[in-house]
């Protein structure tokens, strides 16, 4: 099911009235329904995997608990079994033909005749999301962080909680299972921010991230057809597209579930507010990177070891990071590319700033700033070409095009733009193409005002008369603007 | 508790506020070929096809045979003949009609999958579209349609379009275009091609004519029905002899074989104004609409004679 679907609005309130009017006791049951309900929606037979996976980590979480600290080294089977049963699933169904392939294809390239079944079939929503859920309970059970969870519903529920079942925030038990236990009463501020946050998350998705995937589809599909500015627009879009859809899915999880008292991770802060690709990604789909941080970046020694090392590591998680997004090249090819931004950061950052103090750059703070976002943003969009791209050859053609004839190409902008007649601008029709470039303004300036207090509190706090005023244009705008015949979230892919 | 249903009350209420220009938009049926029919109550009555119908074939025209008659036919990529567009057809019959009447315009077109990939049937071209998506079809205003399937931002309906198209409250879509003599000439130039790349691609589905079968079966439980072939232009009728030449005896077959009626104008091809080939312009569907119910008429006579 959708957020931005219809069943969802019939759904929502429905699951959310008989939360509510439910004896405590009974609540788990309605909402492990409710999320397997909301993941049948879209196949009813792949929820076997859903019960798969709930069972063997529920059964090797119990077992590990029956041994105490000491006897660490009597769990580590059941750890096995729950990594490699997860792995081997994710595996399965997600990177097998991919890795069948490049197999064929290397054995072809040493002049082995070699040739390995394909399977047809269809990745599971959400699988990412839910095994690496389901995996960090089961090692933060192994280290002693939590007790497993002896309430079997409960543990399906955490696995299966539908408000972040197929798109995250990756929760941690220590953080989710508590709280699925705890009593939740109705309560009126909390209840309208988590709307709040809905709607905010909602404008995202249909009304910015769907408008500007018409243009971004149509350069990234046939790359070959443009060069120069219609390229870096296409991809400029696409790293808005991308961050509307994937944190407009965010926000509305995390508003669902605050809507009937749940706390989930924050998972986006303003991204493309950073001034180096570090923060960045403390800034980007944080509940996956700080995920990669504790079970795999601190495991493998994190930064407490010799520099190569170090280096190694970052660029390892980066890779595997590129591979969790995809069975495709063009996501290891991603991975690989922030791994190196990192890896280069730290290389160079005695010069870099050495540099910047003899040019005396950062004398103007402020200025200084915005060429640190103005940089962190290019380079990232740089990356999301091949995040984007179909092929790595239409990635490769796009970033080695996309700064030819940029002079003749703007001039074309231009005059599409001022010439009511012309044909479409970027294969948005003018007024479309404006409308996007200007709801993007108004995302970002919204940011801006939120750094200090979030708007959603701000407007809590205005006069009834404000208050009403927003909520209205909200819904002319949501109504009126918004793109409803779309597509669902990107990330519901992962 | 309390104060918060008032408020989603109040905000409700704002929403409705916020959307009645759109909705008096679509209710006068300027913004959208196919939203009408998709408000109206389920008829005892219904044309049934693809746009050639939605266009050609004008509901007022058959008054005399049934005043509740309505045109439910969409267009080639929407309402090809399948399994989406024959569900959609049984939630619009009105489920007591049993004497209604039912014009289903059939042509090679409707009948085909039109690339390699639409042989199989989980590519049928129609899987996409609201035809086989929508669950309310007989609601007014339809939000789901509006919210759904609408392929425009909503904004655009005020967008002071130039009025090409108007659909009337009885599903029959009236197209406004001029029809000189050169344009009409460039358009089916351009239609011809489109239709010439379907032919070499395409081919008569069974599941295709399987499913008309079981439109027919269908139907035949609530009325009256008629198979009709409409004419086109003669560059069209022509196409359609070589793509499918024994598609009249394939037809006729049908028909026998469920005991109703097969009207073939496809002759006359050339003979009635069409606006790009493929589709009669409205002057000419008024006339052959009034051909058909006459034809119609003259049969119903015939067997009440034959019966008496």
């Amino acid at each position: 099911m959708l957020f931005n679907s219809f069943e969802f609005l019939v759904f929502f309130p429905t699951v959310v009235g008989l939360y509510f009017l439910l004896p405590h006791r009974f609540r788990w049951i309605l909402l492990l329904i409710a999320s397997y309900t909301f993941y049948m929606f879209w196949r009813v037979d792949y929820a076997i995997i859903l019960v798969i996976s709930t069972l063997i980590d529920y059964l090797c979480g119990r077992m590990m608990d029956r041994y105490s600290e000491e006897e660490r080294t009597k769990r580590k089977p059941w750890l096995w079994l729950s990594l490699v049963s997860n792995l081997g699933i994710l595996f399965t169904f997600k990177y097998y033909n991919f890795f069948s392939t490049a197999a064929v294809d290397l054995a072809h390239l040493l002049g082995v005749n070699y040739a390995a079944p394909a399977f047809e079939l269809l990745l599971p929503m959400g699988i990412s999301f839910y095994t690496f859920q389901t995996m960090s309970y089961s090692i933060d059970v192994y280290y002693g962080r939590i007790k497993a969870e002896k309430h079997l519903g409960i543990f399906a529920l955490f696995v299966t909680f539908f408000p972040q079942l197929v798109a995250g925030p990756i929760e941690r038990a220590g953080n989710l299972l508590g709280q699925l236990k705890e009593r939740h009463e109705f309560n009126y501020d909390r209840v309208t921010n988590g709307l709040k946050l809905m709607a905010w998350g909602l404008f995202k998705k249909v009304v910015i991230a769907d408008r500007l995937a018409v243009m971004v589809n149509q350069v990234y599909n046939n790359p070959t057809d443009y060069e120069g500015i219609p390229l870096i627009m296409a991809t400029v879009f696409f790293a808005f597209q991308i961050y509307c859809d994937f944190s407009g899915y965010s926000d509305i999880a995390i508003g669902t579930a605050q809507v009937m008292g749940f706390r989930l991770m924050e998972n986006f802060r303003r991204p493309y507010f950073s001034k180096s690709i570090k923060e960045f990604w403390g800034r980007w789909h944080i509940s996956l990177s700080t995920w990669f941080r504790d079970y795999l970046y601190i495991p493998l020694g994190g930064n407490r070891v010799l520099k190569w090392r170090w280096y190694y590591n970052l660029f390892v998680v980066f890779l595997v990071s590129g591979l969790w997004h995809g069975a495709n090249w063009t996501f290891i090819v991603w991975g690989a590319l922030h791994g190196f931004y990192q890896v280069f950061g730290n290389l160079t950052a005695g010069q870099r700033n050495a540099v910047v103090d003899r040019l005396g750059l950062n004398s103007n703070r402020t200025l200084y700033k915005f060429i640190q976002v103005v940089i962190t943003f290019f380079l990232v969009c740089m990356a999301w070409v091949f995040f984007r791209a179909n092929t790595i050859s239409d990635a490769w053609y796009i970033t080695t095009h996309m700064f030819q004839n940029i002079g003749v190409s703007a001039m074309e902008l231009l005059v599409q733009l001022v010439n009511p007649r012309s044909a479409p601008v970027l294969w948005l029709d003018r007024k479309e193409f404006i409308l996007s470039v200007l709801f993007i303004a108004l995302m970002e300036g919204i940011h801006i005002l939120q750094r200090g207090r979030e708007l959603r509190m701000q407007i809590a706090f205005s006069r009834p008369i404000t208050r009403w005023t927003v909520y209205s244009l909200y819904l002319f705008v949501l109504f009126y603007f918004g793109i409803y015949n779309s597509s669902a979230f990107i990330y519901f892919q992962f | 508790m309390k104060n918060f249903a008032l408020k989603v009350i109040l905000l409700l209420g704002v929403a409705a506020i916020v959307l009645v220009p759109v909705m008096w938009k679509f209710d006068t049926g300027y913004v959208d070929p196919f939203y009408t029919r998709l408000t109206t109550a389920p008829a005892p009555s219904l044309i049934i096809g693809t746009s050639r119908a939605a266009q050609g074939l004008q509901p007022q025209a058959f008054k005399s045979l049934d005043p509740e008659m309505q045109n439910f036919a969409f267009t080639l990529s929407h309402s090809p003949f399948g399994p989406a567009y024959l569900d959609l057809i049984k939630e619009k019959v009105d489920e007591d009609a049993e004497d209604g009447l039912f014009i289903v315009a059939v042509d090679p077109w409707a009948v085909s999958s039109l690339t390699k990939e639409e042989e199989n049937t989980e590519n049928f071209r129609e899987n996409a579209s609201f035809v086989s998506k929508i669950n309310l079809e007989n609601v007014n205003p339809n939000y789901e349609y509006i919210f759904r399937f609408y392929p425009k931002p909503l904004y655009s309906v005020f967008g002071g379009g130039k009025n090409e198209m108007r659909l009337h409250k009885d599903g029959w879509l009236e197209v406004n275009i001029k029809v000189d003599s050169a344009i009409v000439k460039n358009r089916t130039t351009r239609k011809l091609k489109d239709y010439e790349a379907y032919a070499r691609e395409g081919s008569l589905s069974p599941v295709r004519l399987q499913s008309l079968s079981e439109t027919i079966n269908f139907l035949d439980k609530h009325g009256e029905v008629y198979l009709v072939r409409l004419p086109t232009s003669a560059e069209f009728a022509a196409l359609e002899r070589r793509y499918s030449p024994d598609f009249d005896i394939k037809m006729r077959t049908l028909a026998a074989s469920h005991g109703v009626h097969y009207l073939n104008y496809i002759n006359a091809s050339g003979k009635y104004q069409t606006t790009d080939g493929n589709h009669l312009y409205k002057e000419a569907g008024k006339l052959l609409s009034e051909k058909v119910a006459s034809d119609i008429l003259h049969i119903k006579k015939l067997v009440s004679a034959d019966a008496g």
